[in-house]
């Protein structure tokens, strides 16, 4: 018991999990044996990070809570080590997760309205393998489509914490303005024929 | 690697296409395509509408003002090698051809003055093609985001040997076939068990006794029992002397061991 030290527990629970740990997840583990807060979780991974400066990990904080991993400026040589690890995403998902993450919830439909080409399921199968899409419901329309929308796993790959971190979607030129760049231009035929009929007016 | 070194040659001699029996070696030149990006991106393309933005982008045309006419042209062009390059052609790709020539068609007919706020031909396209490459363009970077494995990589410390393997019992036959015997016992229970309504009521017969009793001092314990009654019928008289007994209603007496057994009434004679 007085040998117990929260930051080297926490630290280590965090090296050891396969997936993040929130401060709620680390404060449900530890206070099984330990009476402590989480206040003191929380102070536990500041200290943590203040720790890591000079060291070539960090912690960071993704969706589901704390992971620790490396440092970018040791990312050449982790390259080499996991070169084979690095698995690489066509357009065509690229685009299709996209689209999900933006629109969300969005359908079959939805997607294949944007992109102009139908879904490729394998597509929708790796994204749902790799947990980065689920099924979270079925819009009420004629035959019951189901709604996809992205997972936390989704934000821990990308490391970011919430859907608000995502670059933002490019302003779309409002199609208004083109709708006003026509109608003025229909108005100068227009006007150009009917003067002699409001001089007869 | 011999074998490689043999085919080289002969590989980058090979035709480009075959048009109609013809092998062409050039590609057309009437095509805005580039001929390396061509060869590069053939089949790049993610559909129509991403080729559409290739066409409209290389050449710095203007998307809200697109030249419909050279668009479809170059369209066409393009499917049309694709075809010949034998490339599975989508059939979306043939659907953007028909609605390109379509909104062609439109164009060329003239603009009516009383028909209220009728769009331009081009502008589902547009809007089409605006909504794709807002998509397009941030799908690409979400691809430069950091990513788990290719620019963060994670502790990944082996705990596996920590993970205690569950270990479930050994079920062997027997023990399935005895569990499944018990589980018959007891449906059996449930089947059998329900309530029959009795009878004969202990309070009617403790009515009877008390009634028998009443007028005597004493009454020989066994002549309570009408011995011509079922079993059920003593037990019922059997408790009914003893629900008695409780009530105060009556006392039970033996004079000496083993000697008979008397009946006394404790209700006070009127």
């Amino acid at each position: 018991m007085s040998d117990f030290n929260l930051k080297h527990t926490i630290e280590a629970l965090l090296l050891s999990s396969d997936e993040p740990l929130s401060t709620e997840k680390l404060f449900k583990i530890i206070s099984n044996k330990h009476q402590i807060t989480k206040a003191d979780v929380l102070d536990a991974i500041n200290s943590l990070e203040n720790d890591y400066l000079d060291k070539e990990i960090e912690v960071s904080r993704v969706a589901s809570g704390y992971r620790i991993q490396a440092k970018k400026s040791i990312n050449d040589y982790l390259n080499i080590i996991f070169a084979e690890r690095t698995p690489k995403y066509s357009r065509a998902l690229m685009e299709t997760l996209s689209i999900i993450a933006y629109k969300q919830p969005v359908t079959r439909g939805d997607i294949e309205a944007i992109r102009g080409v139908s879904v490729s399921s394998s597509i929708m199968r790796t994204l749902t393998d790799r947990n980065w899409i689920k099924i979270i419901g079925y819009r009420d329309v004629p035959g019951k489509p189901a709604m996809f929308s992205t997972t936390a796993d989704f934000l821990n790959y990308f490391g970011l914490e919430k859907l608000e971190e995502l670059p933002d979607l490019p302003d779309i030129k409002e199609p208004k303005n083109l709708d006003l760049d026509l109608d003025n231009q229909s108005n100068i035929l227009v006007q150009k024929e009917s003067p002699p009929e409001t001089t007869l007016n | 690697m011999q074998e490689k070194e043999h085919n080289n040659p002969i590989q980058s001699e090979m035709p480009f296409a075959i048009v109609d029996g013809e092998q062409i070696t050039e590609l057309p030149k009437d095509l805005y395509i580039p001929p390396i990006a061509l060869e590069v991106f053939l089949d790049t393309f993610e559909g129509p509408l991403d080729l559409l933005l290739y066409l409209i982008r290389k050449q710095n045309l203007n998307i809200l003002d697109i030249p419909i006419a050279d668009i479809t042209e170059q369209y066409v062009d393009y499917i049309n090698l694709m075809k010949e390059l034998e490339l599975e052609l989508a059939g979306e790709y043939l659907l953007m051809a028909a609605m390109l020539a379509e909104i062609k068609s439109r164009m060329l007919l003239p603009i009516f003055e009383d028909i209220e706020e009728e769009e331009d031909p081009r502008a589902e396209l547009i809007r089409r093609l605006l909504e794709y490459e807002r998509y397009r363009t941030v799908s690409e970077e979400i691809n430069q985001l950091d990513r788990v494995d290719r620019d963060v990589f994670l502790s990944a410390i082996d705990t596996d040997q920590f993970k205690q393997p569950i270990v479930l019992p050994d079920i062997q036959l027997m023990d399935l076939v005895i569990s499944f015997k018990e589980v018959l016992k007891k449906a059996e229970m449930f089947s059998t068990l329900h309530f029959i309504k009795e009878p004969l009521s202990v309070k009617e017969r403790m009515t009877t006794i008390l009634e028998t009793i009443q007028d005597k001092d004493f009454v020989r314990f066994d002549e309570l029992f009408d011995l011509e009654e079922e079993k059920i019928g003593l037990v019922v008289t059997f408790l009914a002397i003893l629900e008695l007994m409780k009530e105060l209603l009556i006392e039970i007496v033996q004079a000496k061991e083993f000697g008979t057994i008397h009946v006394k009434t404790l209700v006070e004679k009127q």
